[in-house]
């Protein structure tokens, strides 16, 4: 399960446009994987690494 | 010294002359510009700063999956060209200050759902979109931008990303379907 399915499972309220705007997984192609790169999002707290484990 | 060609506005046109094989136009005693073994320097507002353009080009030799909803940086595997050495690990260092056009192109293989946006990085953070598309299915996404760079730390990369799953750029065997490109306009 990637990141981002993850992170939709926990929060199955988010859209697509929050990934854009709000929240931004990245991925630097440097074999290190998919990362939280920014968490804005009003209202739902950045998932923990245990929720995300 | 160079040989020295002064344009004065009292004395007219004065001519020195040496044998160092590089030459000065002066503008009232001030050098405007410089001719040497380097090449041509502009004193003020070089065009550029004393060295050929520097440009590269890149472009993917393999297919690489994308994770949905997940900024991704593109994979460039293969150079065509690099002629100052600022292209490595898919980032685009310029070691000469100026303002750079830079050219992208991705192919993607499919997009069952949502959007496909192109990305150019700067430094690390996103700079301007390149594309988007909003629609499923396969598609190309493409453009240019002309970008600063302080010929030091500043570097370009680009990302892609895609909001429906299983998306993919390029495929095995073309090298033709995803490219980064750039070169020096103007010097800074």
């Amino acid at each position: 399960m990637t990141l981002f399915e993850k992170i939709i499972t926990i929060y199955p309220e988010l859209q697509s446009q929050d990934f854009l705007d709000t929240i931004r997984l990245q991925n630097d192609s440097d074999g290190k994987g998919d990362y939280i790169a920014k968490w804005e999002h009003p209202t739902l707290p950045r998932p923990t690494d245990e929720e995300l484990a | 010294m160079p040989v020295t060609l002064n344009a004065s506005t009292s004395s007219g046109l004065i001519a020195t002359s040496d044998t160092s094989g590089n030459i000065e136009l002066q503008n009232n005693g001030t050098t405007r510009l410089t001719v040497n073994s380097s090449g041509v320097n502009f004193a003020a507002q070089p065009l550029i700063a004393g060295v050929a353009p520097p440009a590269f080009s890149a472009n993917a030799n393999t297919t690489q999956s994308i994770s949905s909803g997940t900024f991704t940086k593109v994979v460039f595997g293969a150079e065509r060209f690099d002629t100052n050495n600022n292209f490595a690990s898919n980032t685009f260092t310029p070691t000469v200050a100026g303002y750079y056009q830079l050219n992208i192109s991705v192919y993607y293989a499919s997009n069952p759902s949502g959007q496909a946006i192109l990305f150019l990085y700067k430094n690390g953070a996103a700079y301007t979109e390149i594309g988007r598309n909003v629609a499923s299915g396969a598609g190309t996404l493409s453009g240019s931008v002309v970008a600063y760079a302080n010929g030091s730390t500043d570097y370009f990369d680009v990302y892609f990303l895609s909001s429906g799953a299983g998306n993919t750029l390029s495929n095995s065997t073309d090298a033709f379907y995803v490219n980064f490109s750039g070169v020096l306009v103007r010097g800074a």
